[in-house]
């Protein structure tokens, strides 16, 4: 690859979720360090790029798709889904409708859009807005390991962009899953000469939460 | 005839096809529908077969940008009177001016387009226009000039719905708009003369009622929907929840900020 073995991979990652639900604001804690308490509809799809420094060998540049949370009611989400390799979905801890609704997103995801080797692509649950979690339904927090398993979810985090909460670990655990699914896919027999990324030798970030 | 006539509910008003969410939705939905045609015209009238915007290898899809300029009518443009002279033309015309909308703005900003090869640089490029494209000077002259038929899209739609009848929502179509008679416009519903009533008349297949949600402690957001008034006119009326007065009207936004938000805002509220 480029000069000194150094890798730079390229993600395409989807923020989906009900409307309000806070993807907007995560991604702007997440890429910009900021938070807004004004609501503020997406329409269509926004988009950012964050630059993550794995390691020393390996550069990723994060492509977020934020899609507004109306778009499920709509038809046009394939075309915003195609091509990304990961996705977060997002519910709101004080709205129990926006978490009946993440199983509609997931689907919505599984339906249109496939890893090249037909898997689906792995998603991460966020249960945002987890500031005010006294005030939401989710009784015992456990019982999500189970629901993620159930749905297919590769993790799922509590997660508040207001007080900067969970955010940096599900990404992390978001992009591990994807390079572990990158691995096997551009490498299929490893015949040791490609340049790997070092997850053997344990670099890869400790996986909270994992189910 | 005399007292507020309640809106028929949703169940007897006719929506194109597939939506019952949102109303601009729709109206994207049906734009969507002749969306392929959308980059023909993007190549016709611009004279842009090498546009990046089109070109498959960069996978960037109209979708990814004309949707925040219609389901918003341009407010999100960073001109103020560039959106008002916009949006005129819509209230006056009919909604096919907002494809020359679309179209004027790919053509002012070509050139710079045509210099960027990277998806990263061009969707913020092009969805956050920069005020010296977007200006009143520079966009208007070129919207004036780009004119898109409704024969035109009317052409392309019954192609779409020879094609792949399933997806082309019906109900509405393409003309400017005249008298009306849905469910809940009645025949007596006269067109009017003021802009007010020809922005309803327009509007009307698509808006025809917007739902107010149960607001939640939690959730507020301002609300904007059609009220019938007696003898079949109707009004505007917006809604605006305290909090939400709180949230987007808070001292020293610039009403202008504060419009945009609410406009924004009630465009992604359920029908009902």
């Amino acid at each position: 690859m480029a000069a000194q073995g150094k890798k730079e991979h390229l993600y395409k990652i989807l923020v989906i979720g009900d409307l309000g639900t806070g993807k907007t604001s995560i991604i702007k804690r997440y890429v910009h360090q900021f938070f807004s308490p004004h609501y503020r509809a997406t329409i269509g799809v926004d988009f950012a790029l964050k630059v993550l420094n794995w390691d020393n060998s390996t550069t990723i540049r994060l492509q977020l798709w934020d899609i507004a949370g109306q778009e499920r009611f709509g038809n046009m989400t394939r075309v915003y889904y195609k091509e990304a390799v990961g996705a977060f979905v997002v519910f709101d801890v004080t709205r129990l409708s926006t978490f009946e609704a993440v199983q509609m997103w997931k689907a919505d995801l599984d339906n249109k859009v496939l890893l090249p080797n037909g898997k689906a692509i792995p998603a991460v649950l966020l249960a945002n807005k987890c500031d005010l979690a006294s005030e939401g339904f989710l009784g015992n927090i456990n019982q999500l390991d189970d629901y993620c398993r159930e749905k297919g979810f590769h993790a799922w985090f509590e997660t508040s962009a207001k007080e900067n909460i969970g955010i940096e670990e599900a990404a992390r655990s978001l992009v591990a899953k994807i390079l572990e699914n990158d691995e096997t896919i551009d490498h299929p027999q490893p015949d040791g000469d490609g340049i790997r990324v070092g997850e053997e030798d344990g670099r890869a970030p400790k996986k909270t939460k994992c189910c | 005839e005399r007292g507020v006539r309640i809106p028929p509910r949703a169940g007897k008003v006719k929506l194109p096809g597939c939506c019952n969410f949102l109303p601009c939705l729709c109206l994207l939905t049906l734009v969507v529908a002749s969306l392929s045609s959308l980059s023909d015209m993007i190549r016709r009238m611009a004279q842009m077969q090498q546009n990046m915007i089109v070109r498959d290898s960069l996978s960037i899809h109209p979708l990814m940008y004309i949707t925040s300029w219609f389901m918003c009518l341009f407010t999100t443009l960073p001109c103020w009177d560039t959106v008002l002279a916009i949006c005129d033309l819509i209230f006056l015309e009919g909604y096919q001016r907002l494809f020359c909308g679309a179209l004027a703005i790919l053509e002012v900003c070509s050139a710079e387009l045509l210099a960027m090869d990277r998806i990263e640089a061009i969707l913020p490029f092009i969805q956050k226009l920069p005020s010296r494209l977007a200006s009143h000077q520079v966009l208007i002259p070129v919207l004036w000039r780009t004119s898109v038929t409704c024969v035109e899209l009317e052409r392309y739609r019954s192609i779409l719905l020879r094609d792949n009848p399933a997806t082309v929502p019906t109900g509405t179509d393409f003309k400017t708009p005249k008298k009306r008679r849905t469910a809940s416009s009645v025949a007596s519903t006269p067109v009017s003369r003021s802009l007010l009533g020809r922005i309803i008349t327009a509007l009307t297949p698509v808006l025809h009622e917007m739902y107010l949600p149960p607001v939640t402690q939690r959730f507020k957001l301002p609300l904007i929907y059609l009220k019938h008034l007696p003898g079949g006119k109707m009004r505007f009326v917006w809604m605006v929840t305290v909090n939400a007065t709180q949230s987007v009207c808070h001292p020293g936004r610039e009403r202008e900020t504060i419009w945009r938000t609410l406009i924004q805002n009630s465009m992604s509220l359920p029908l009902k």
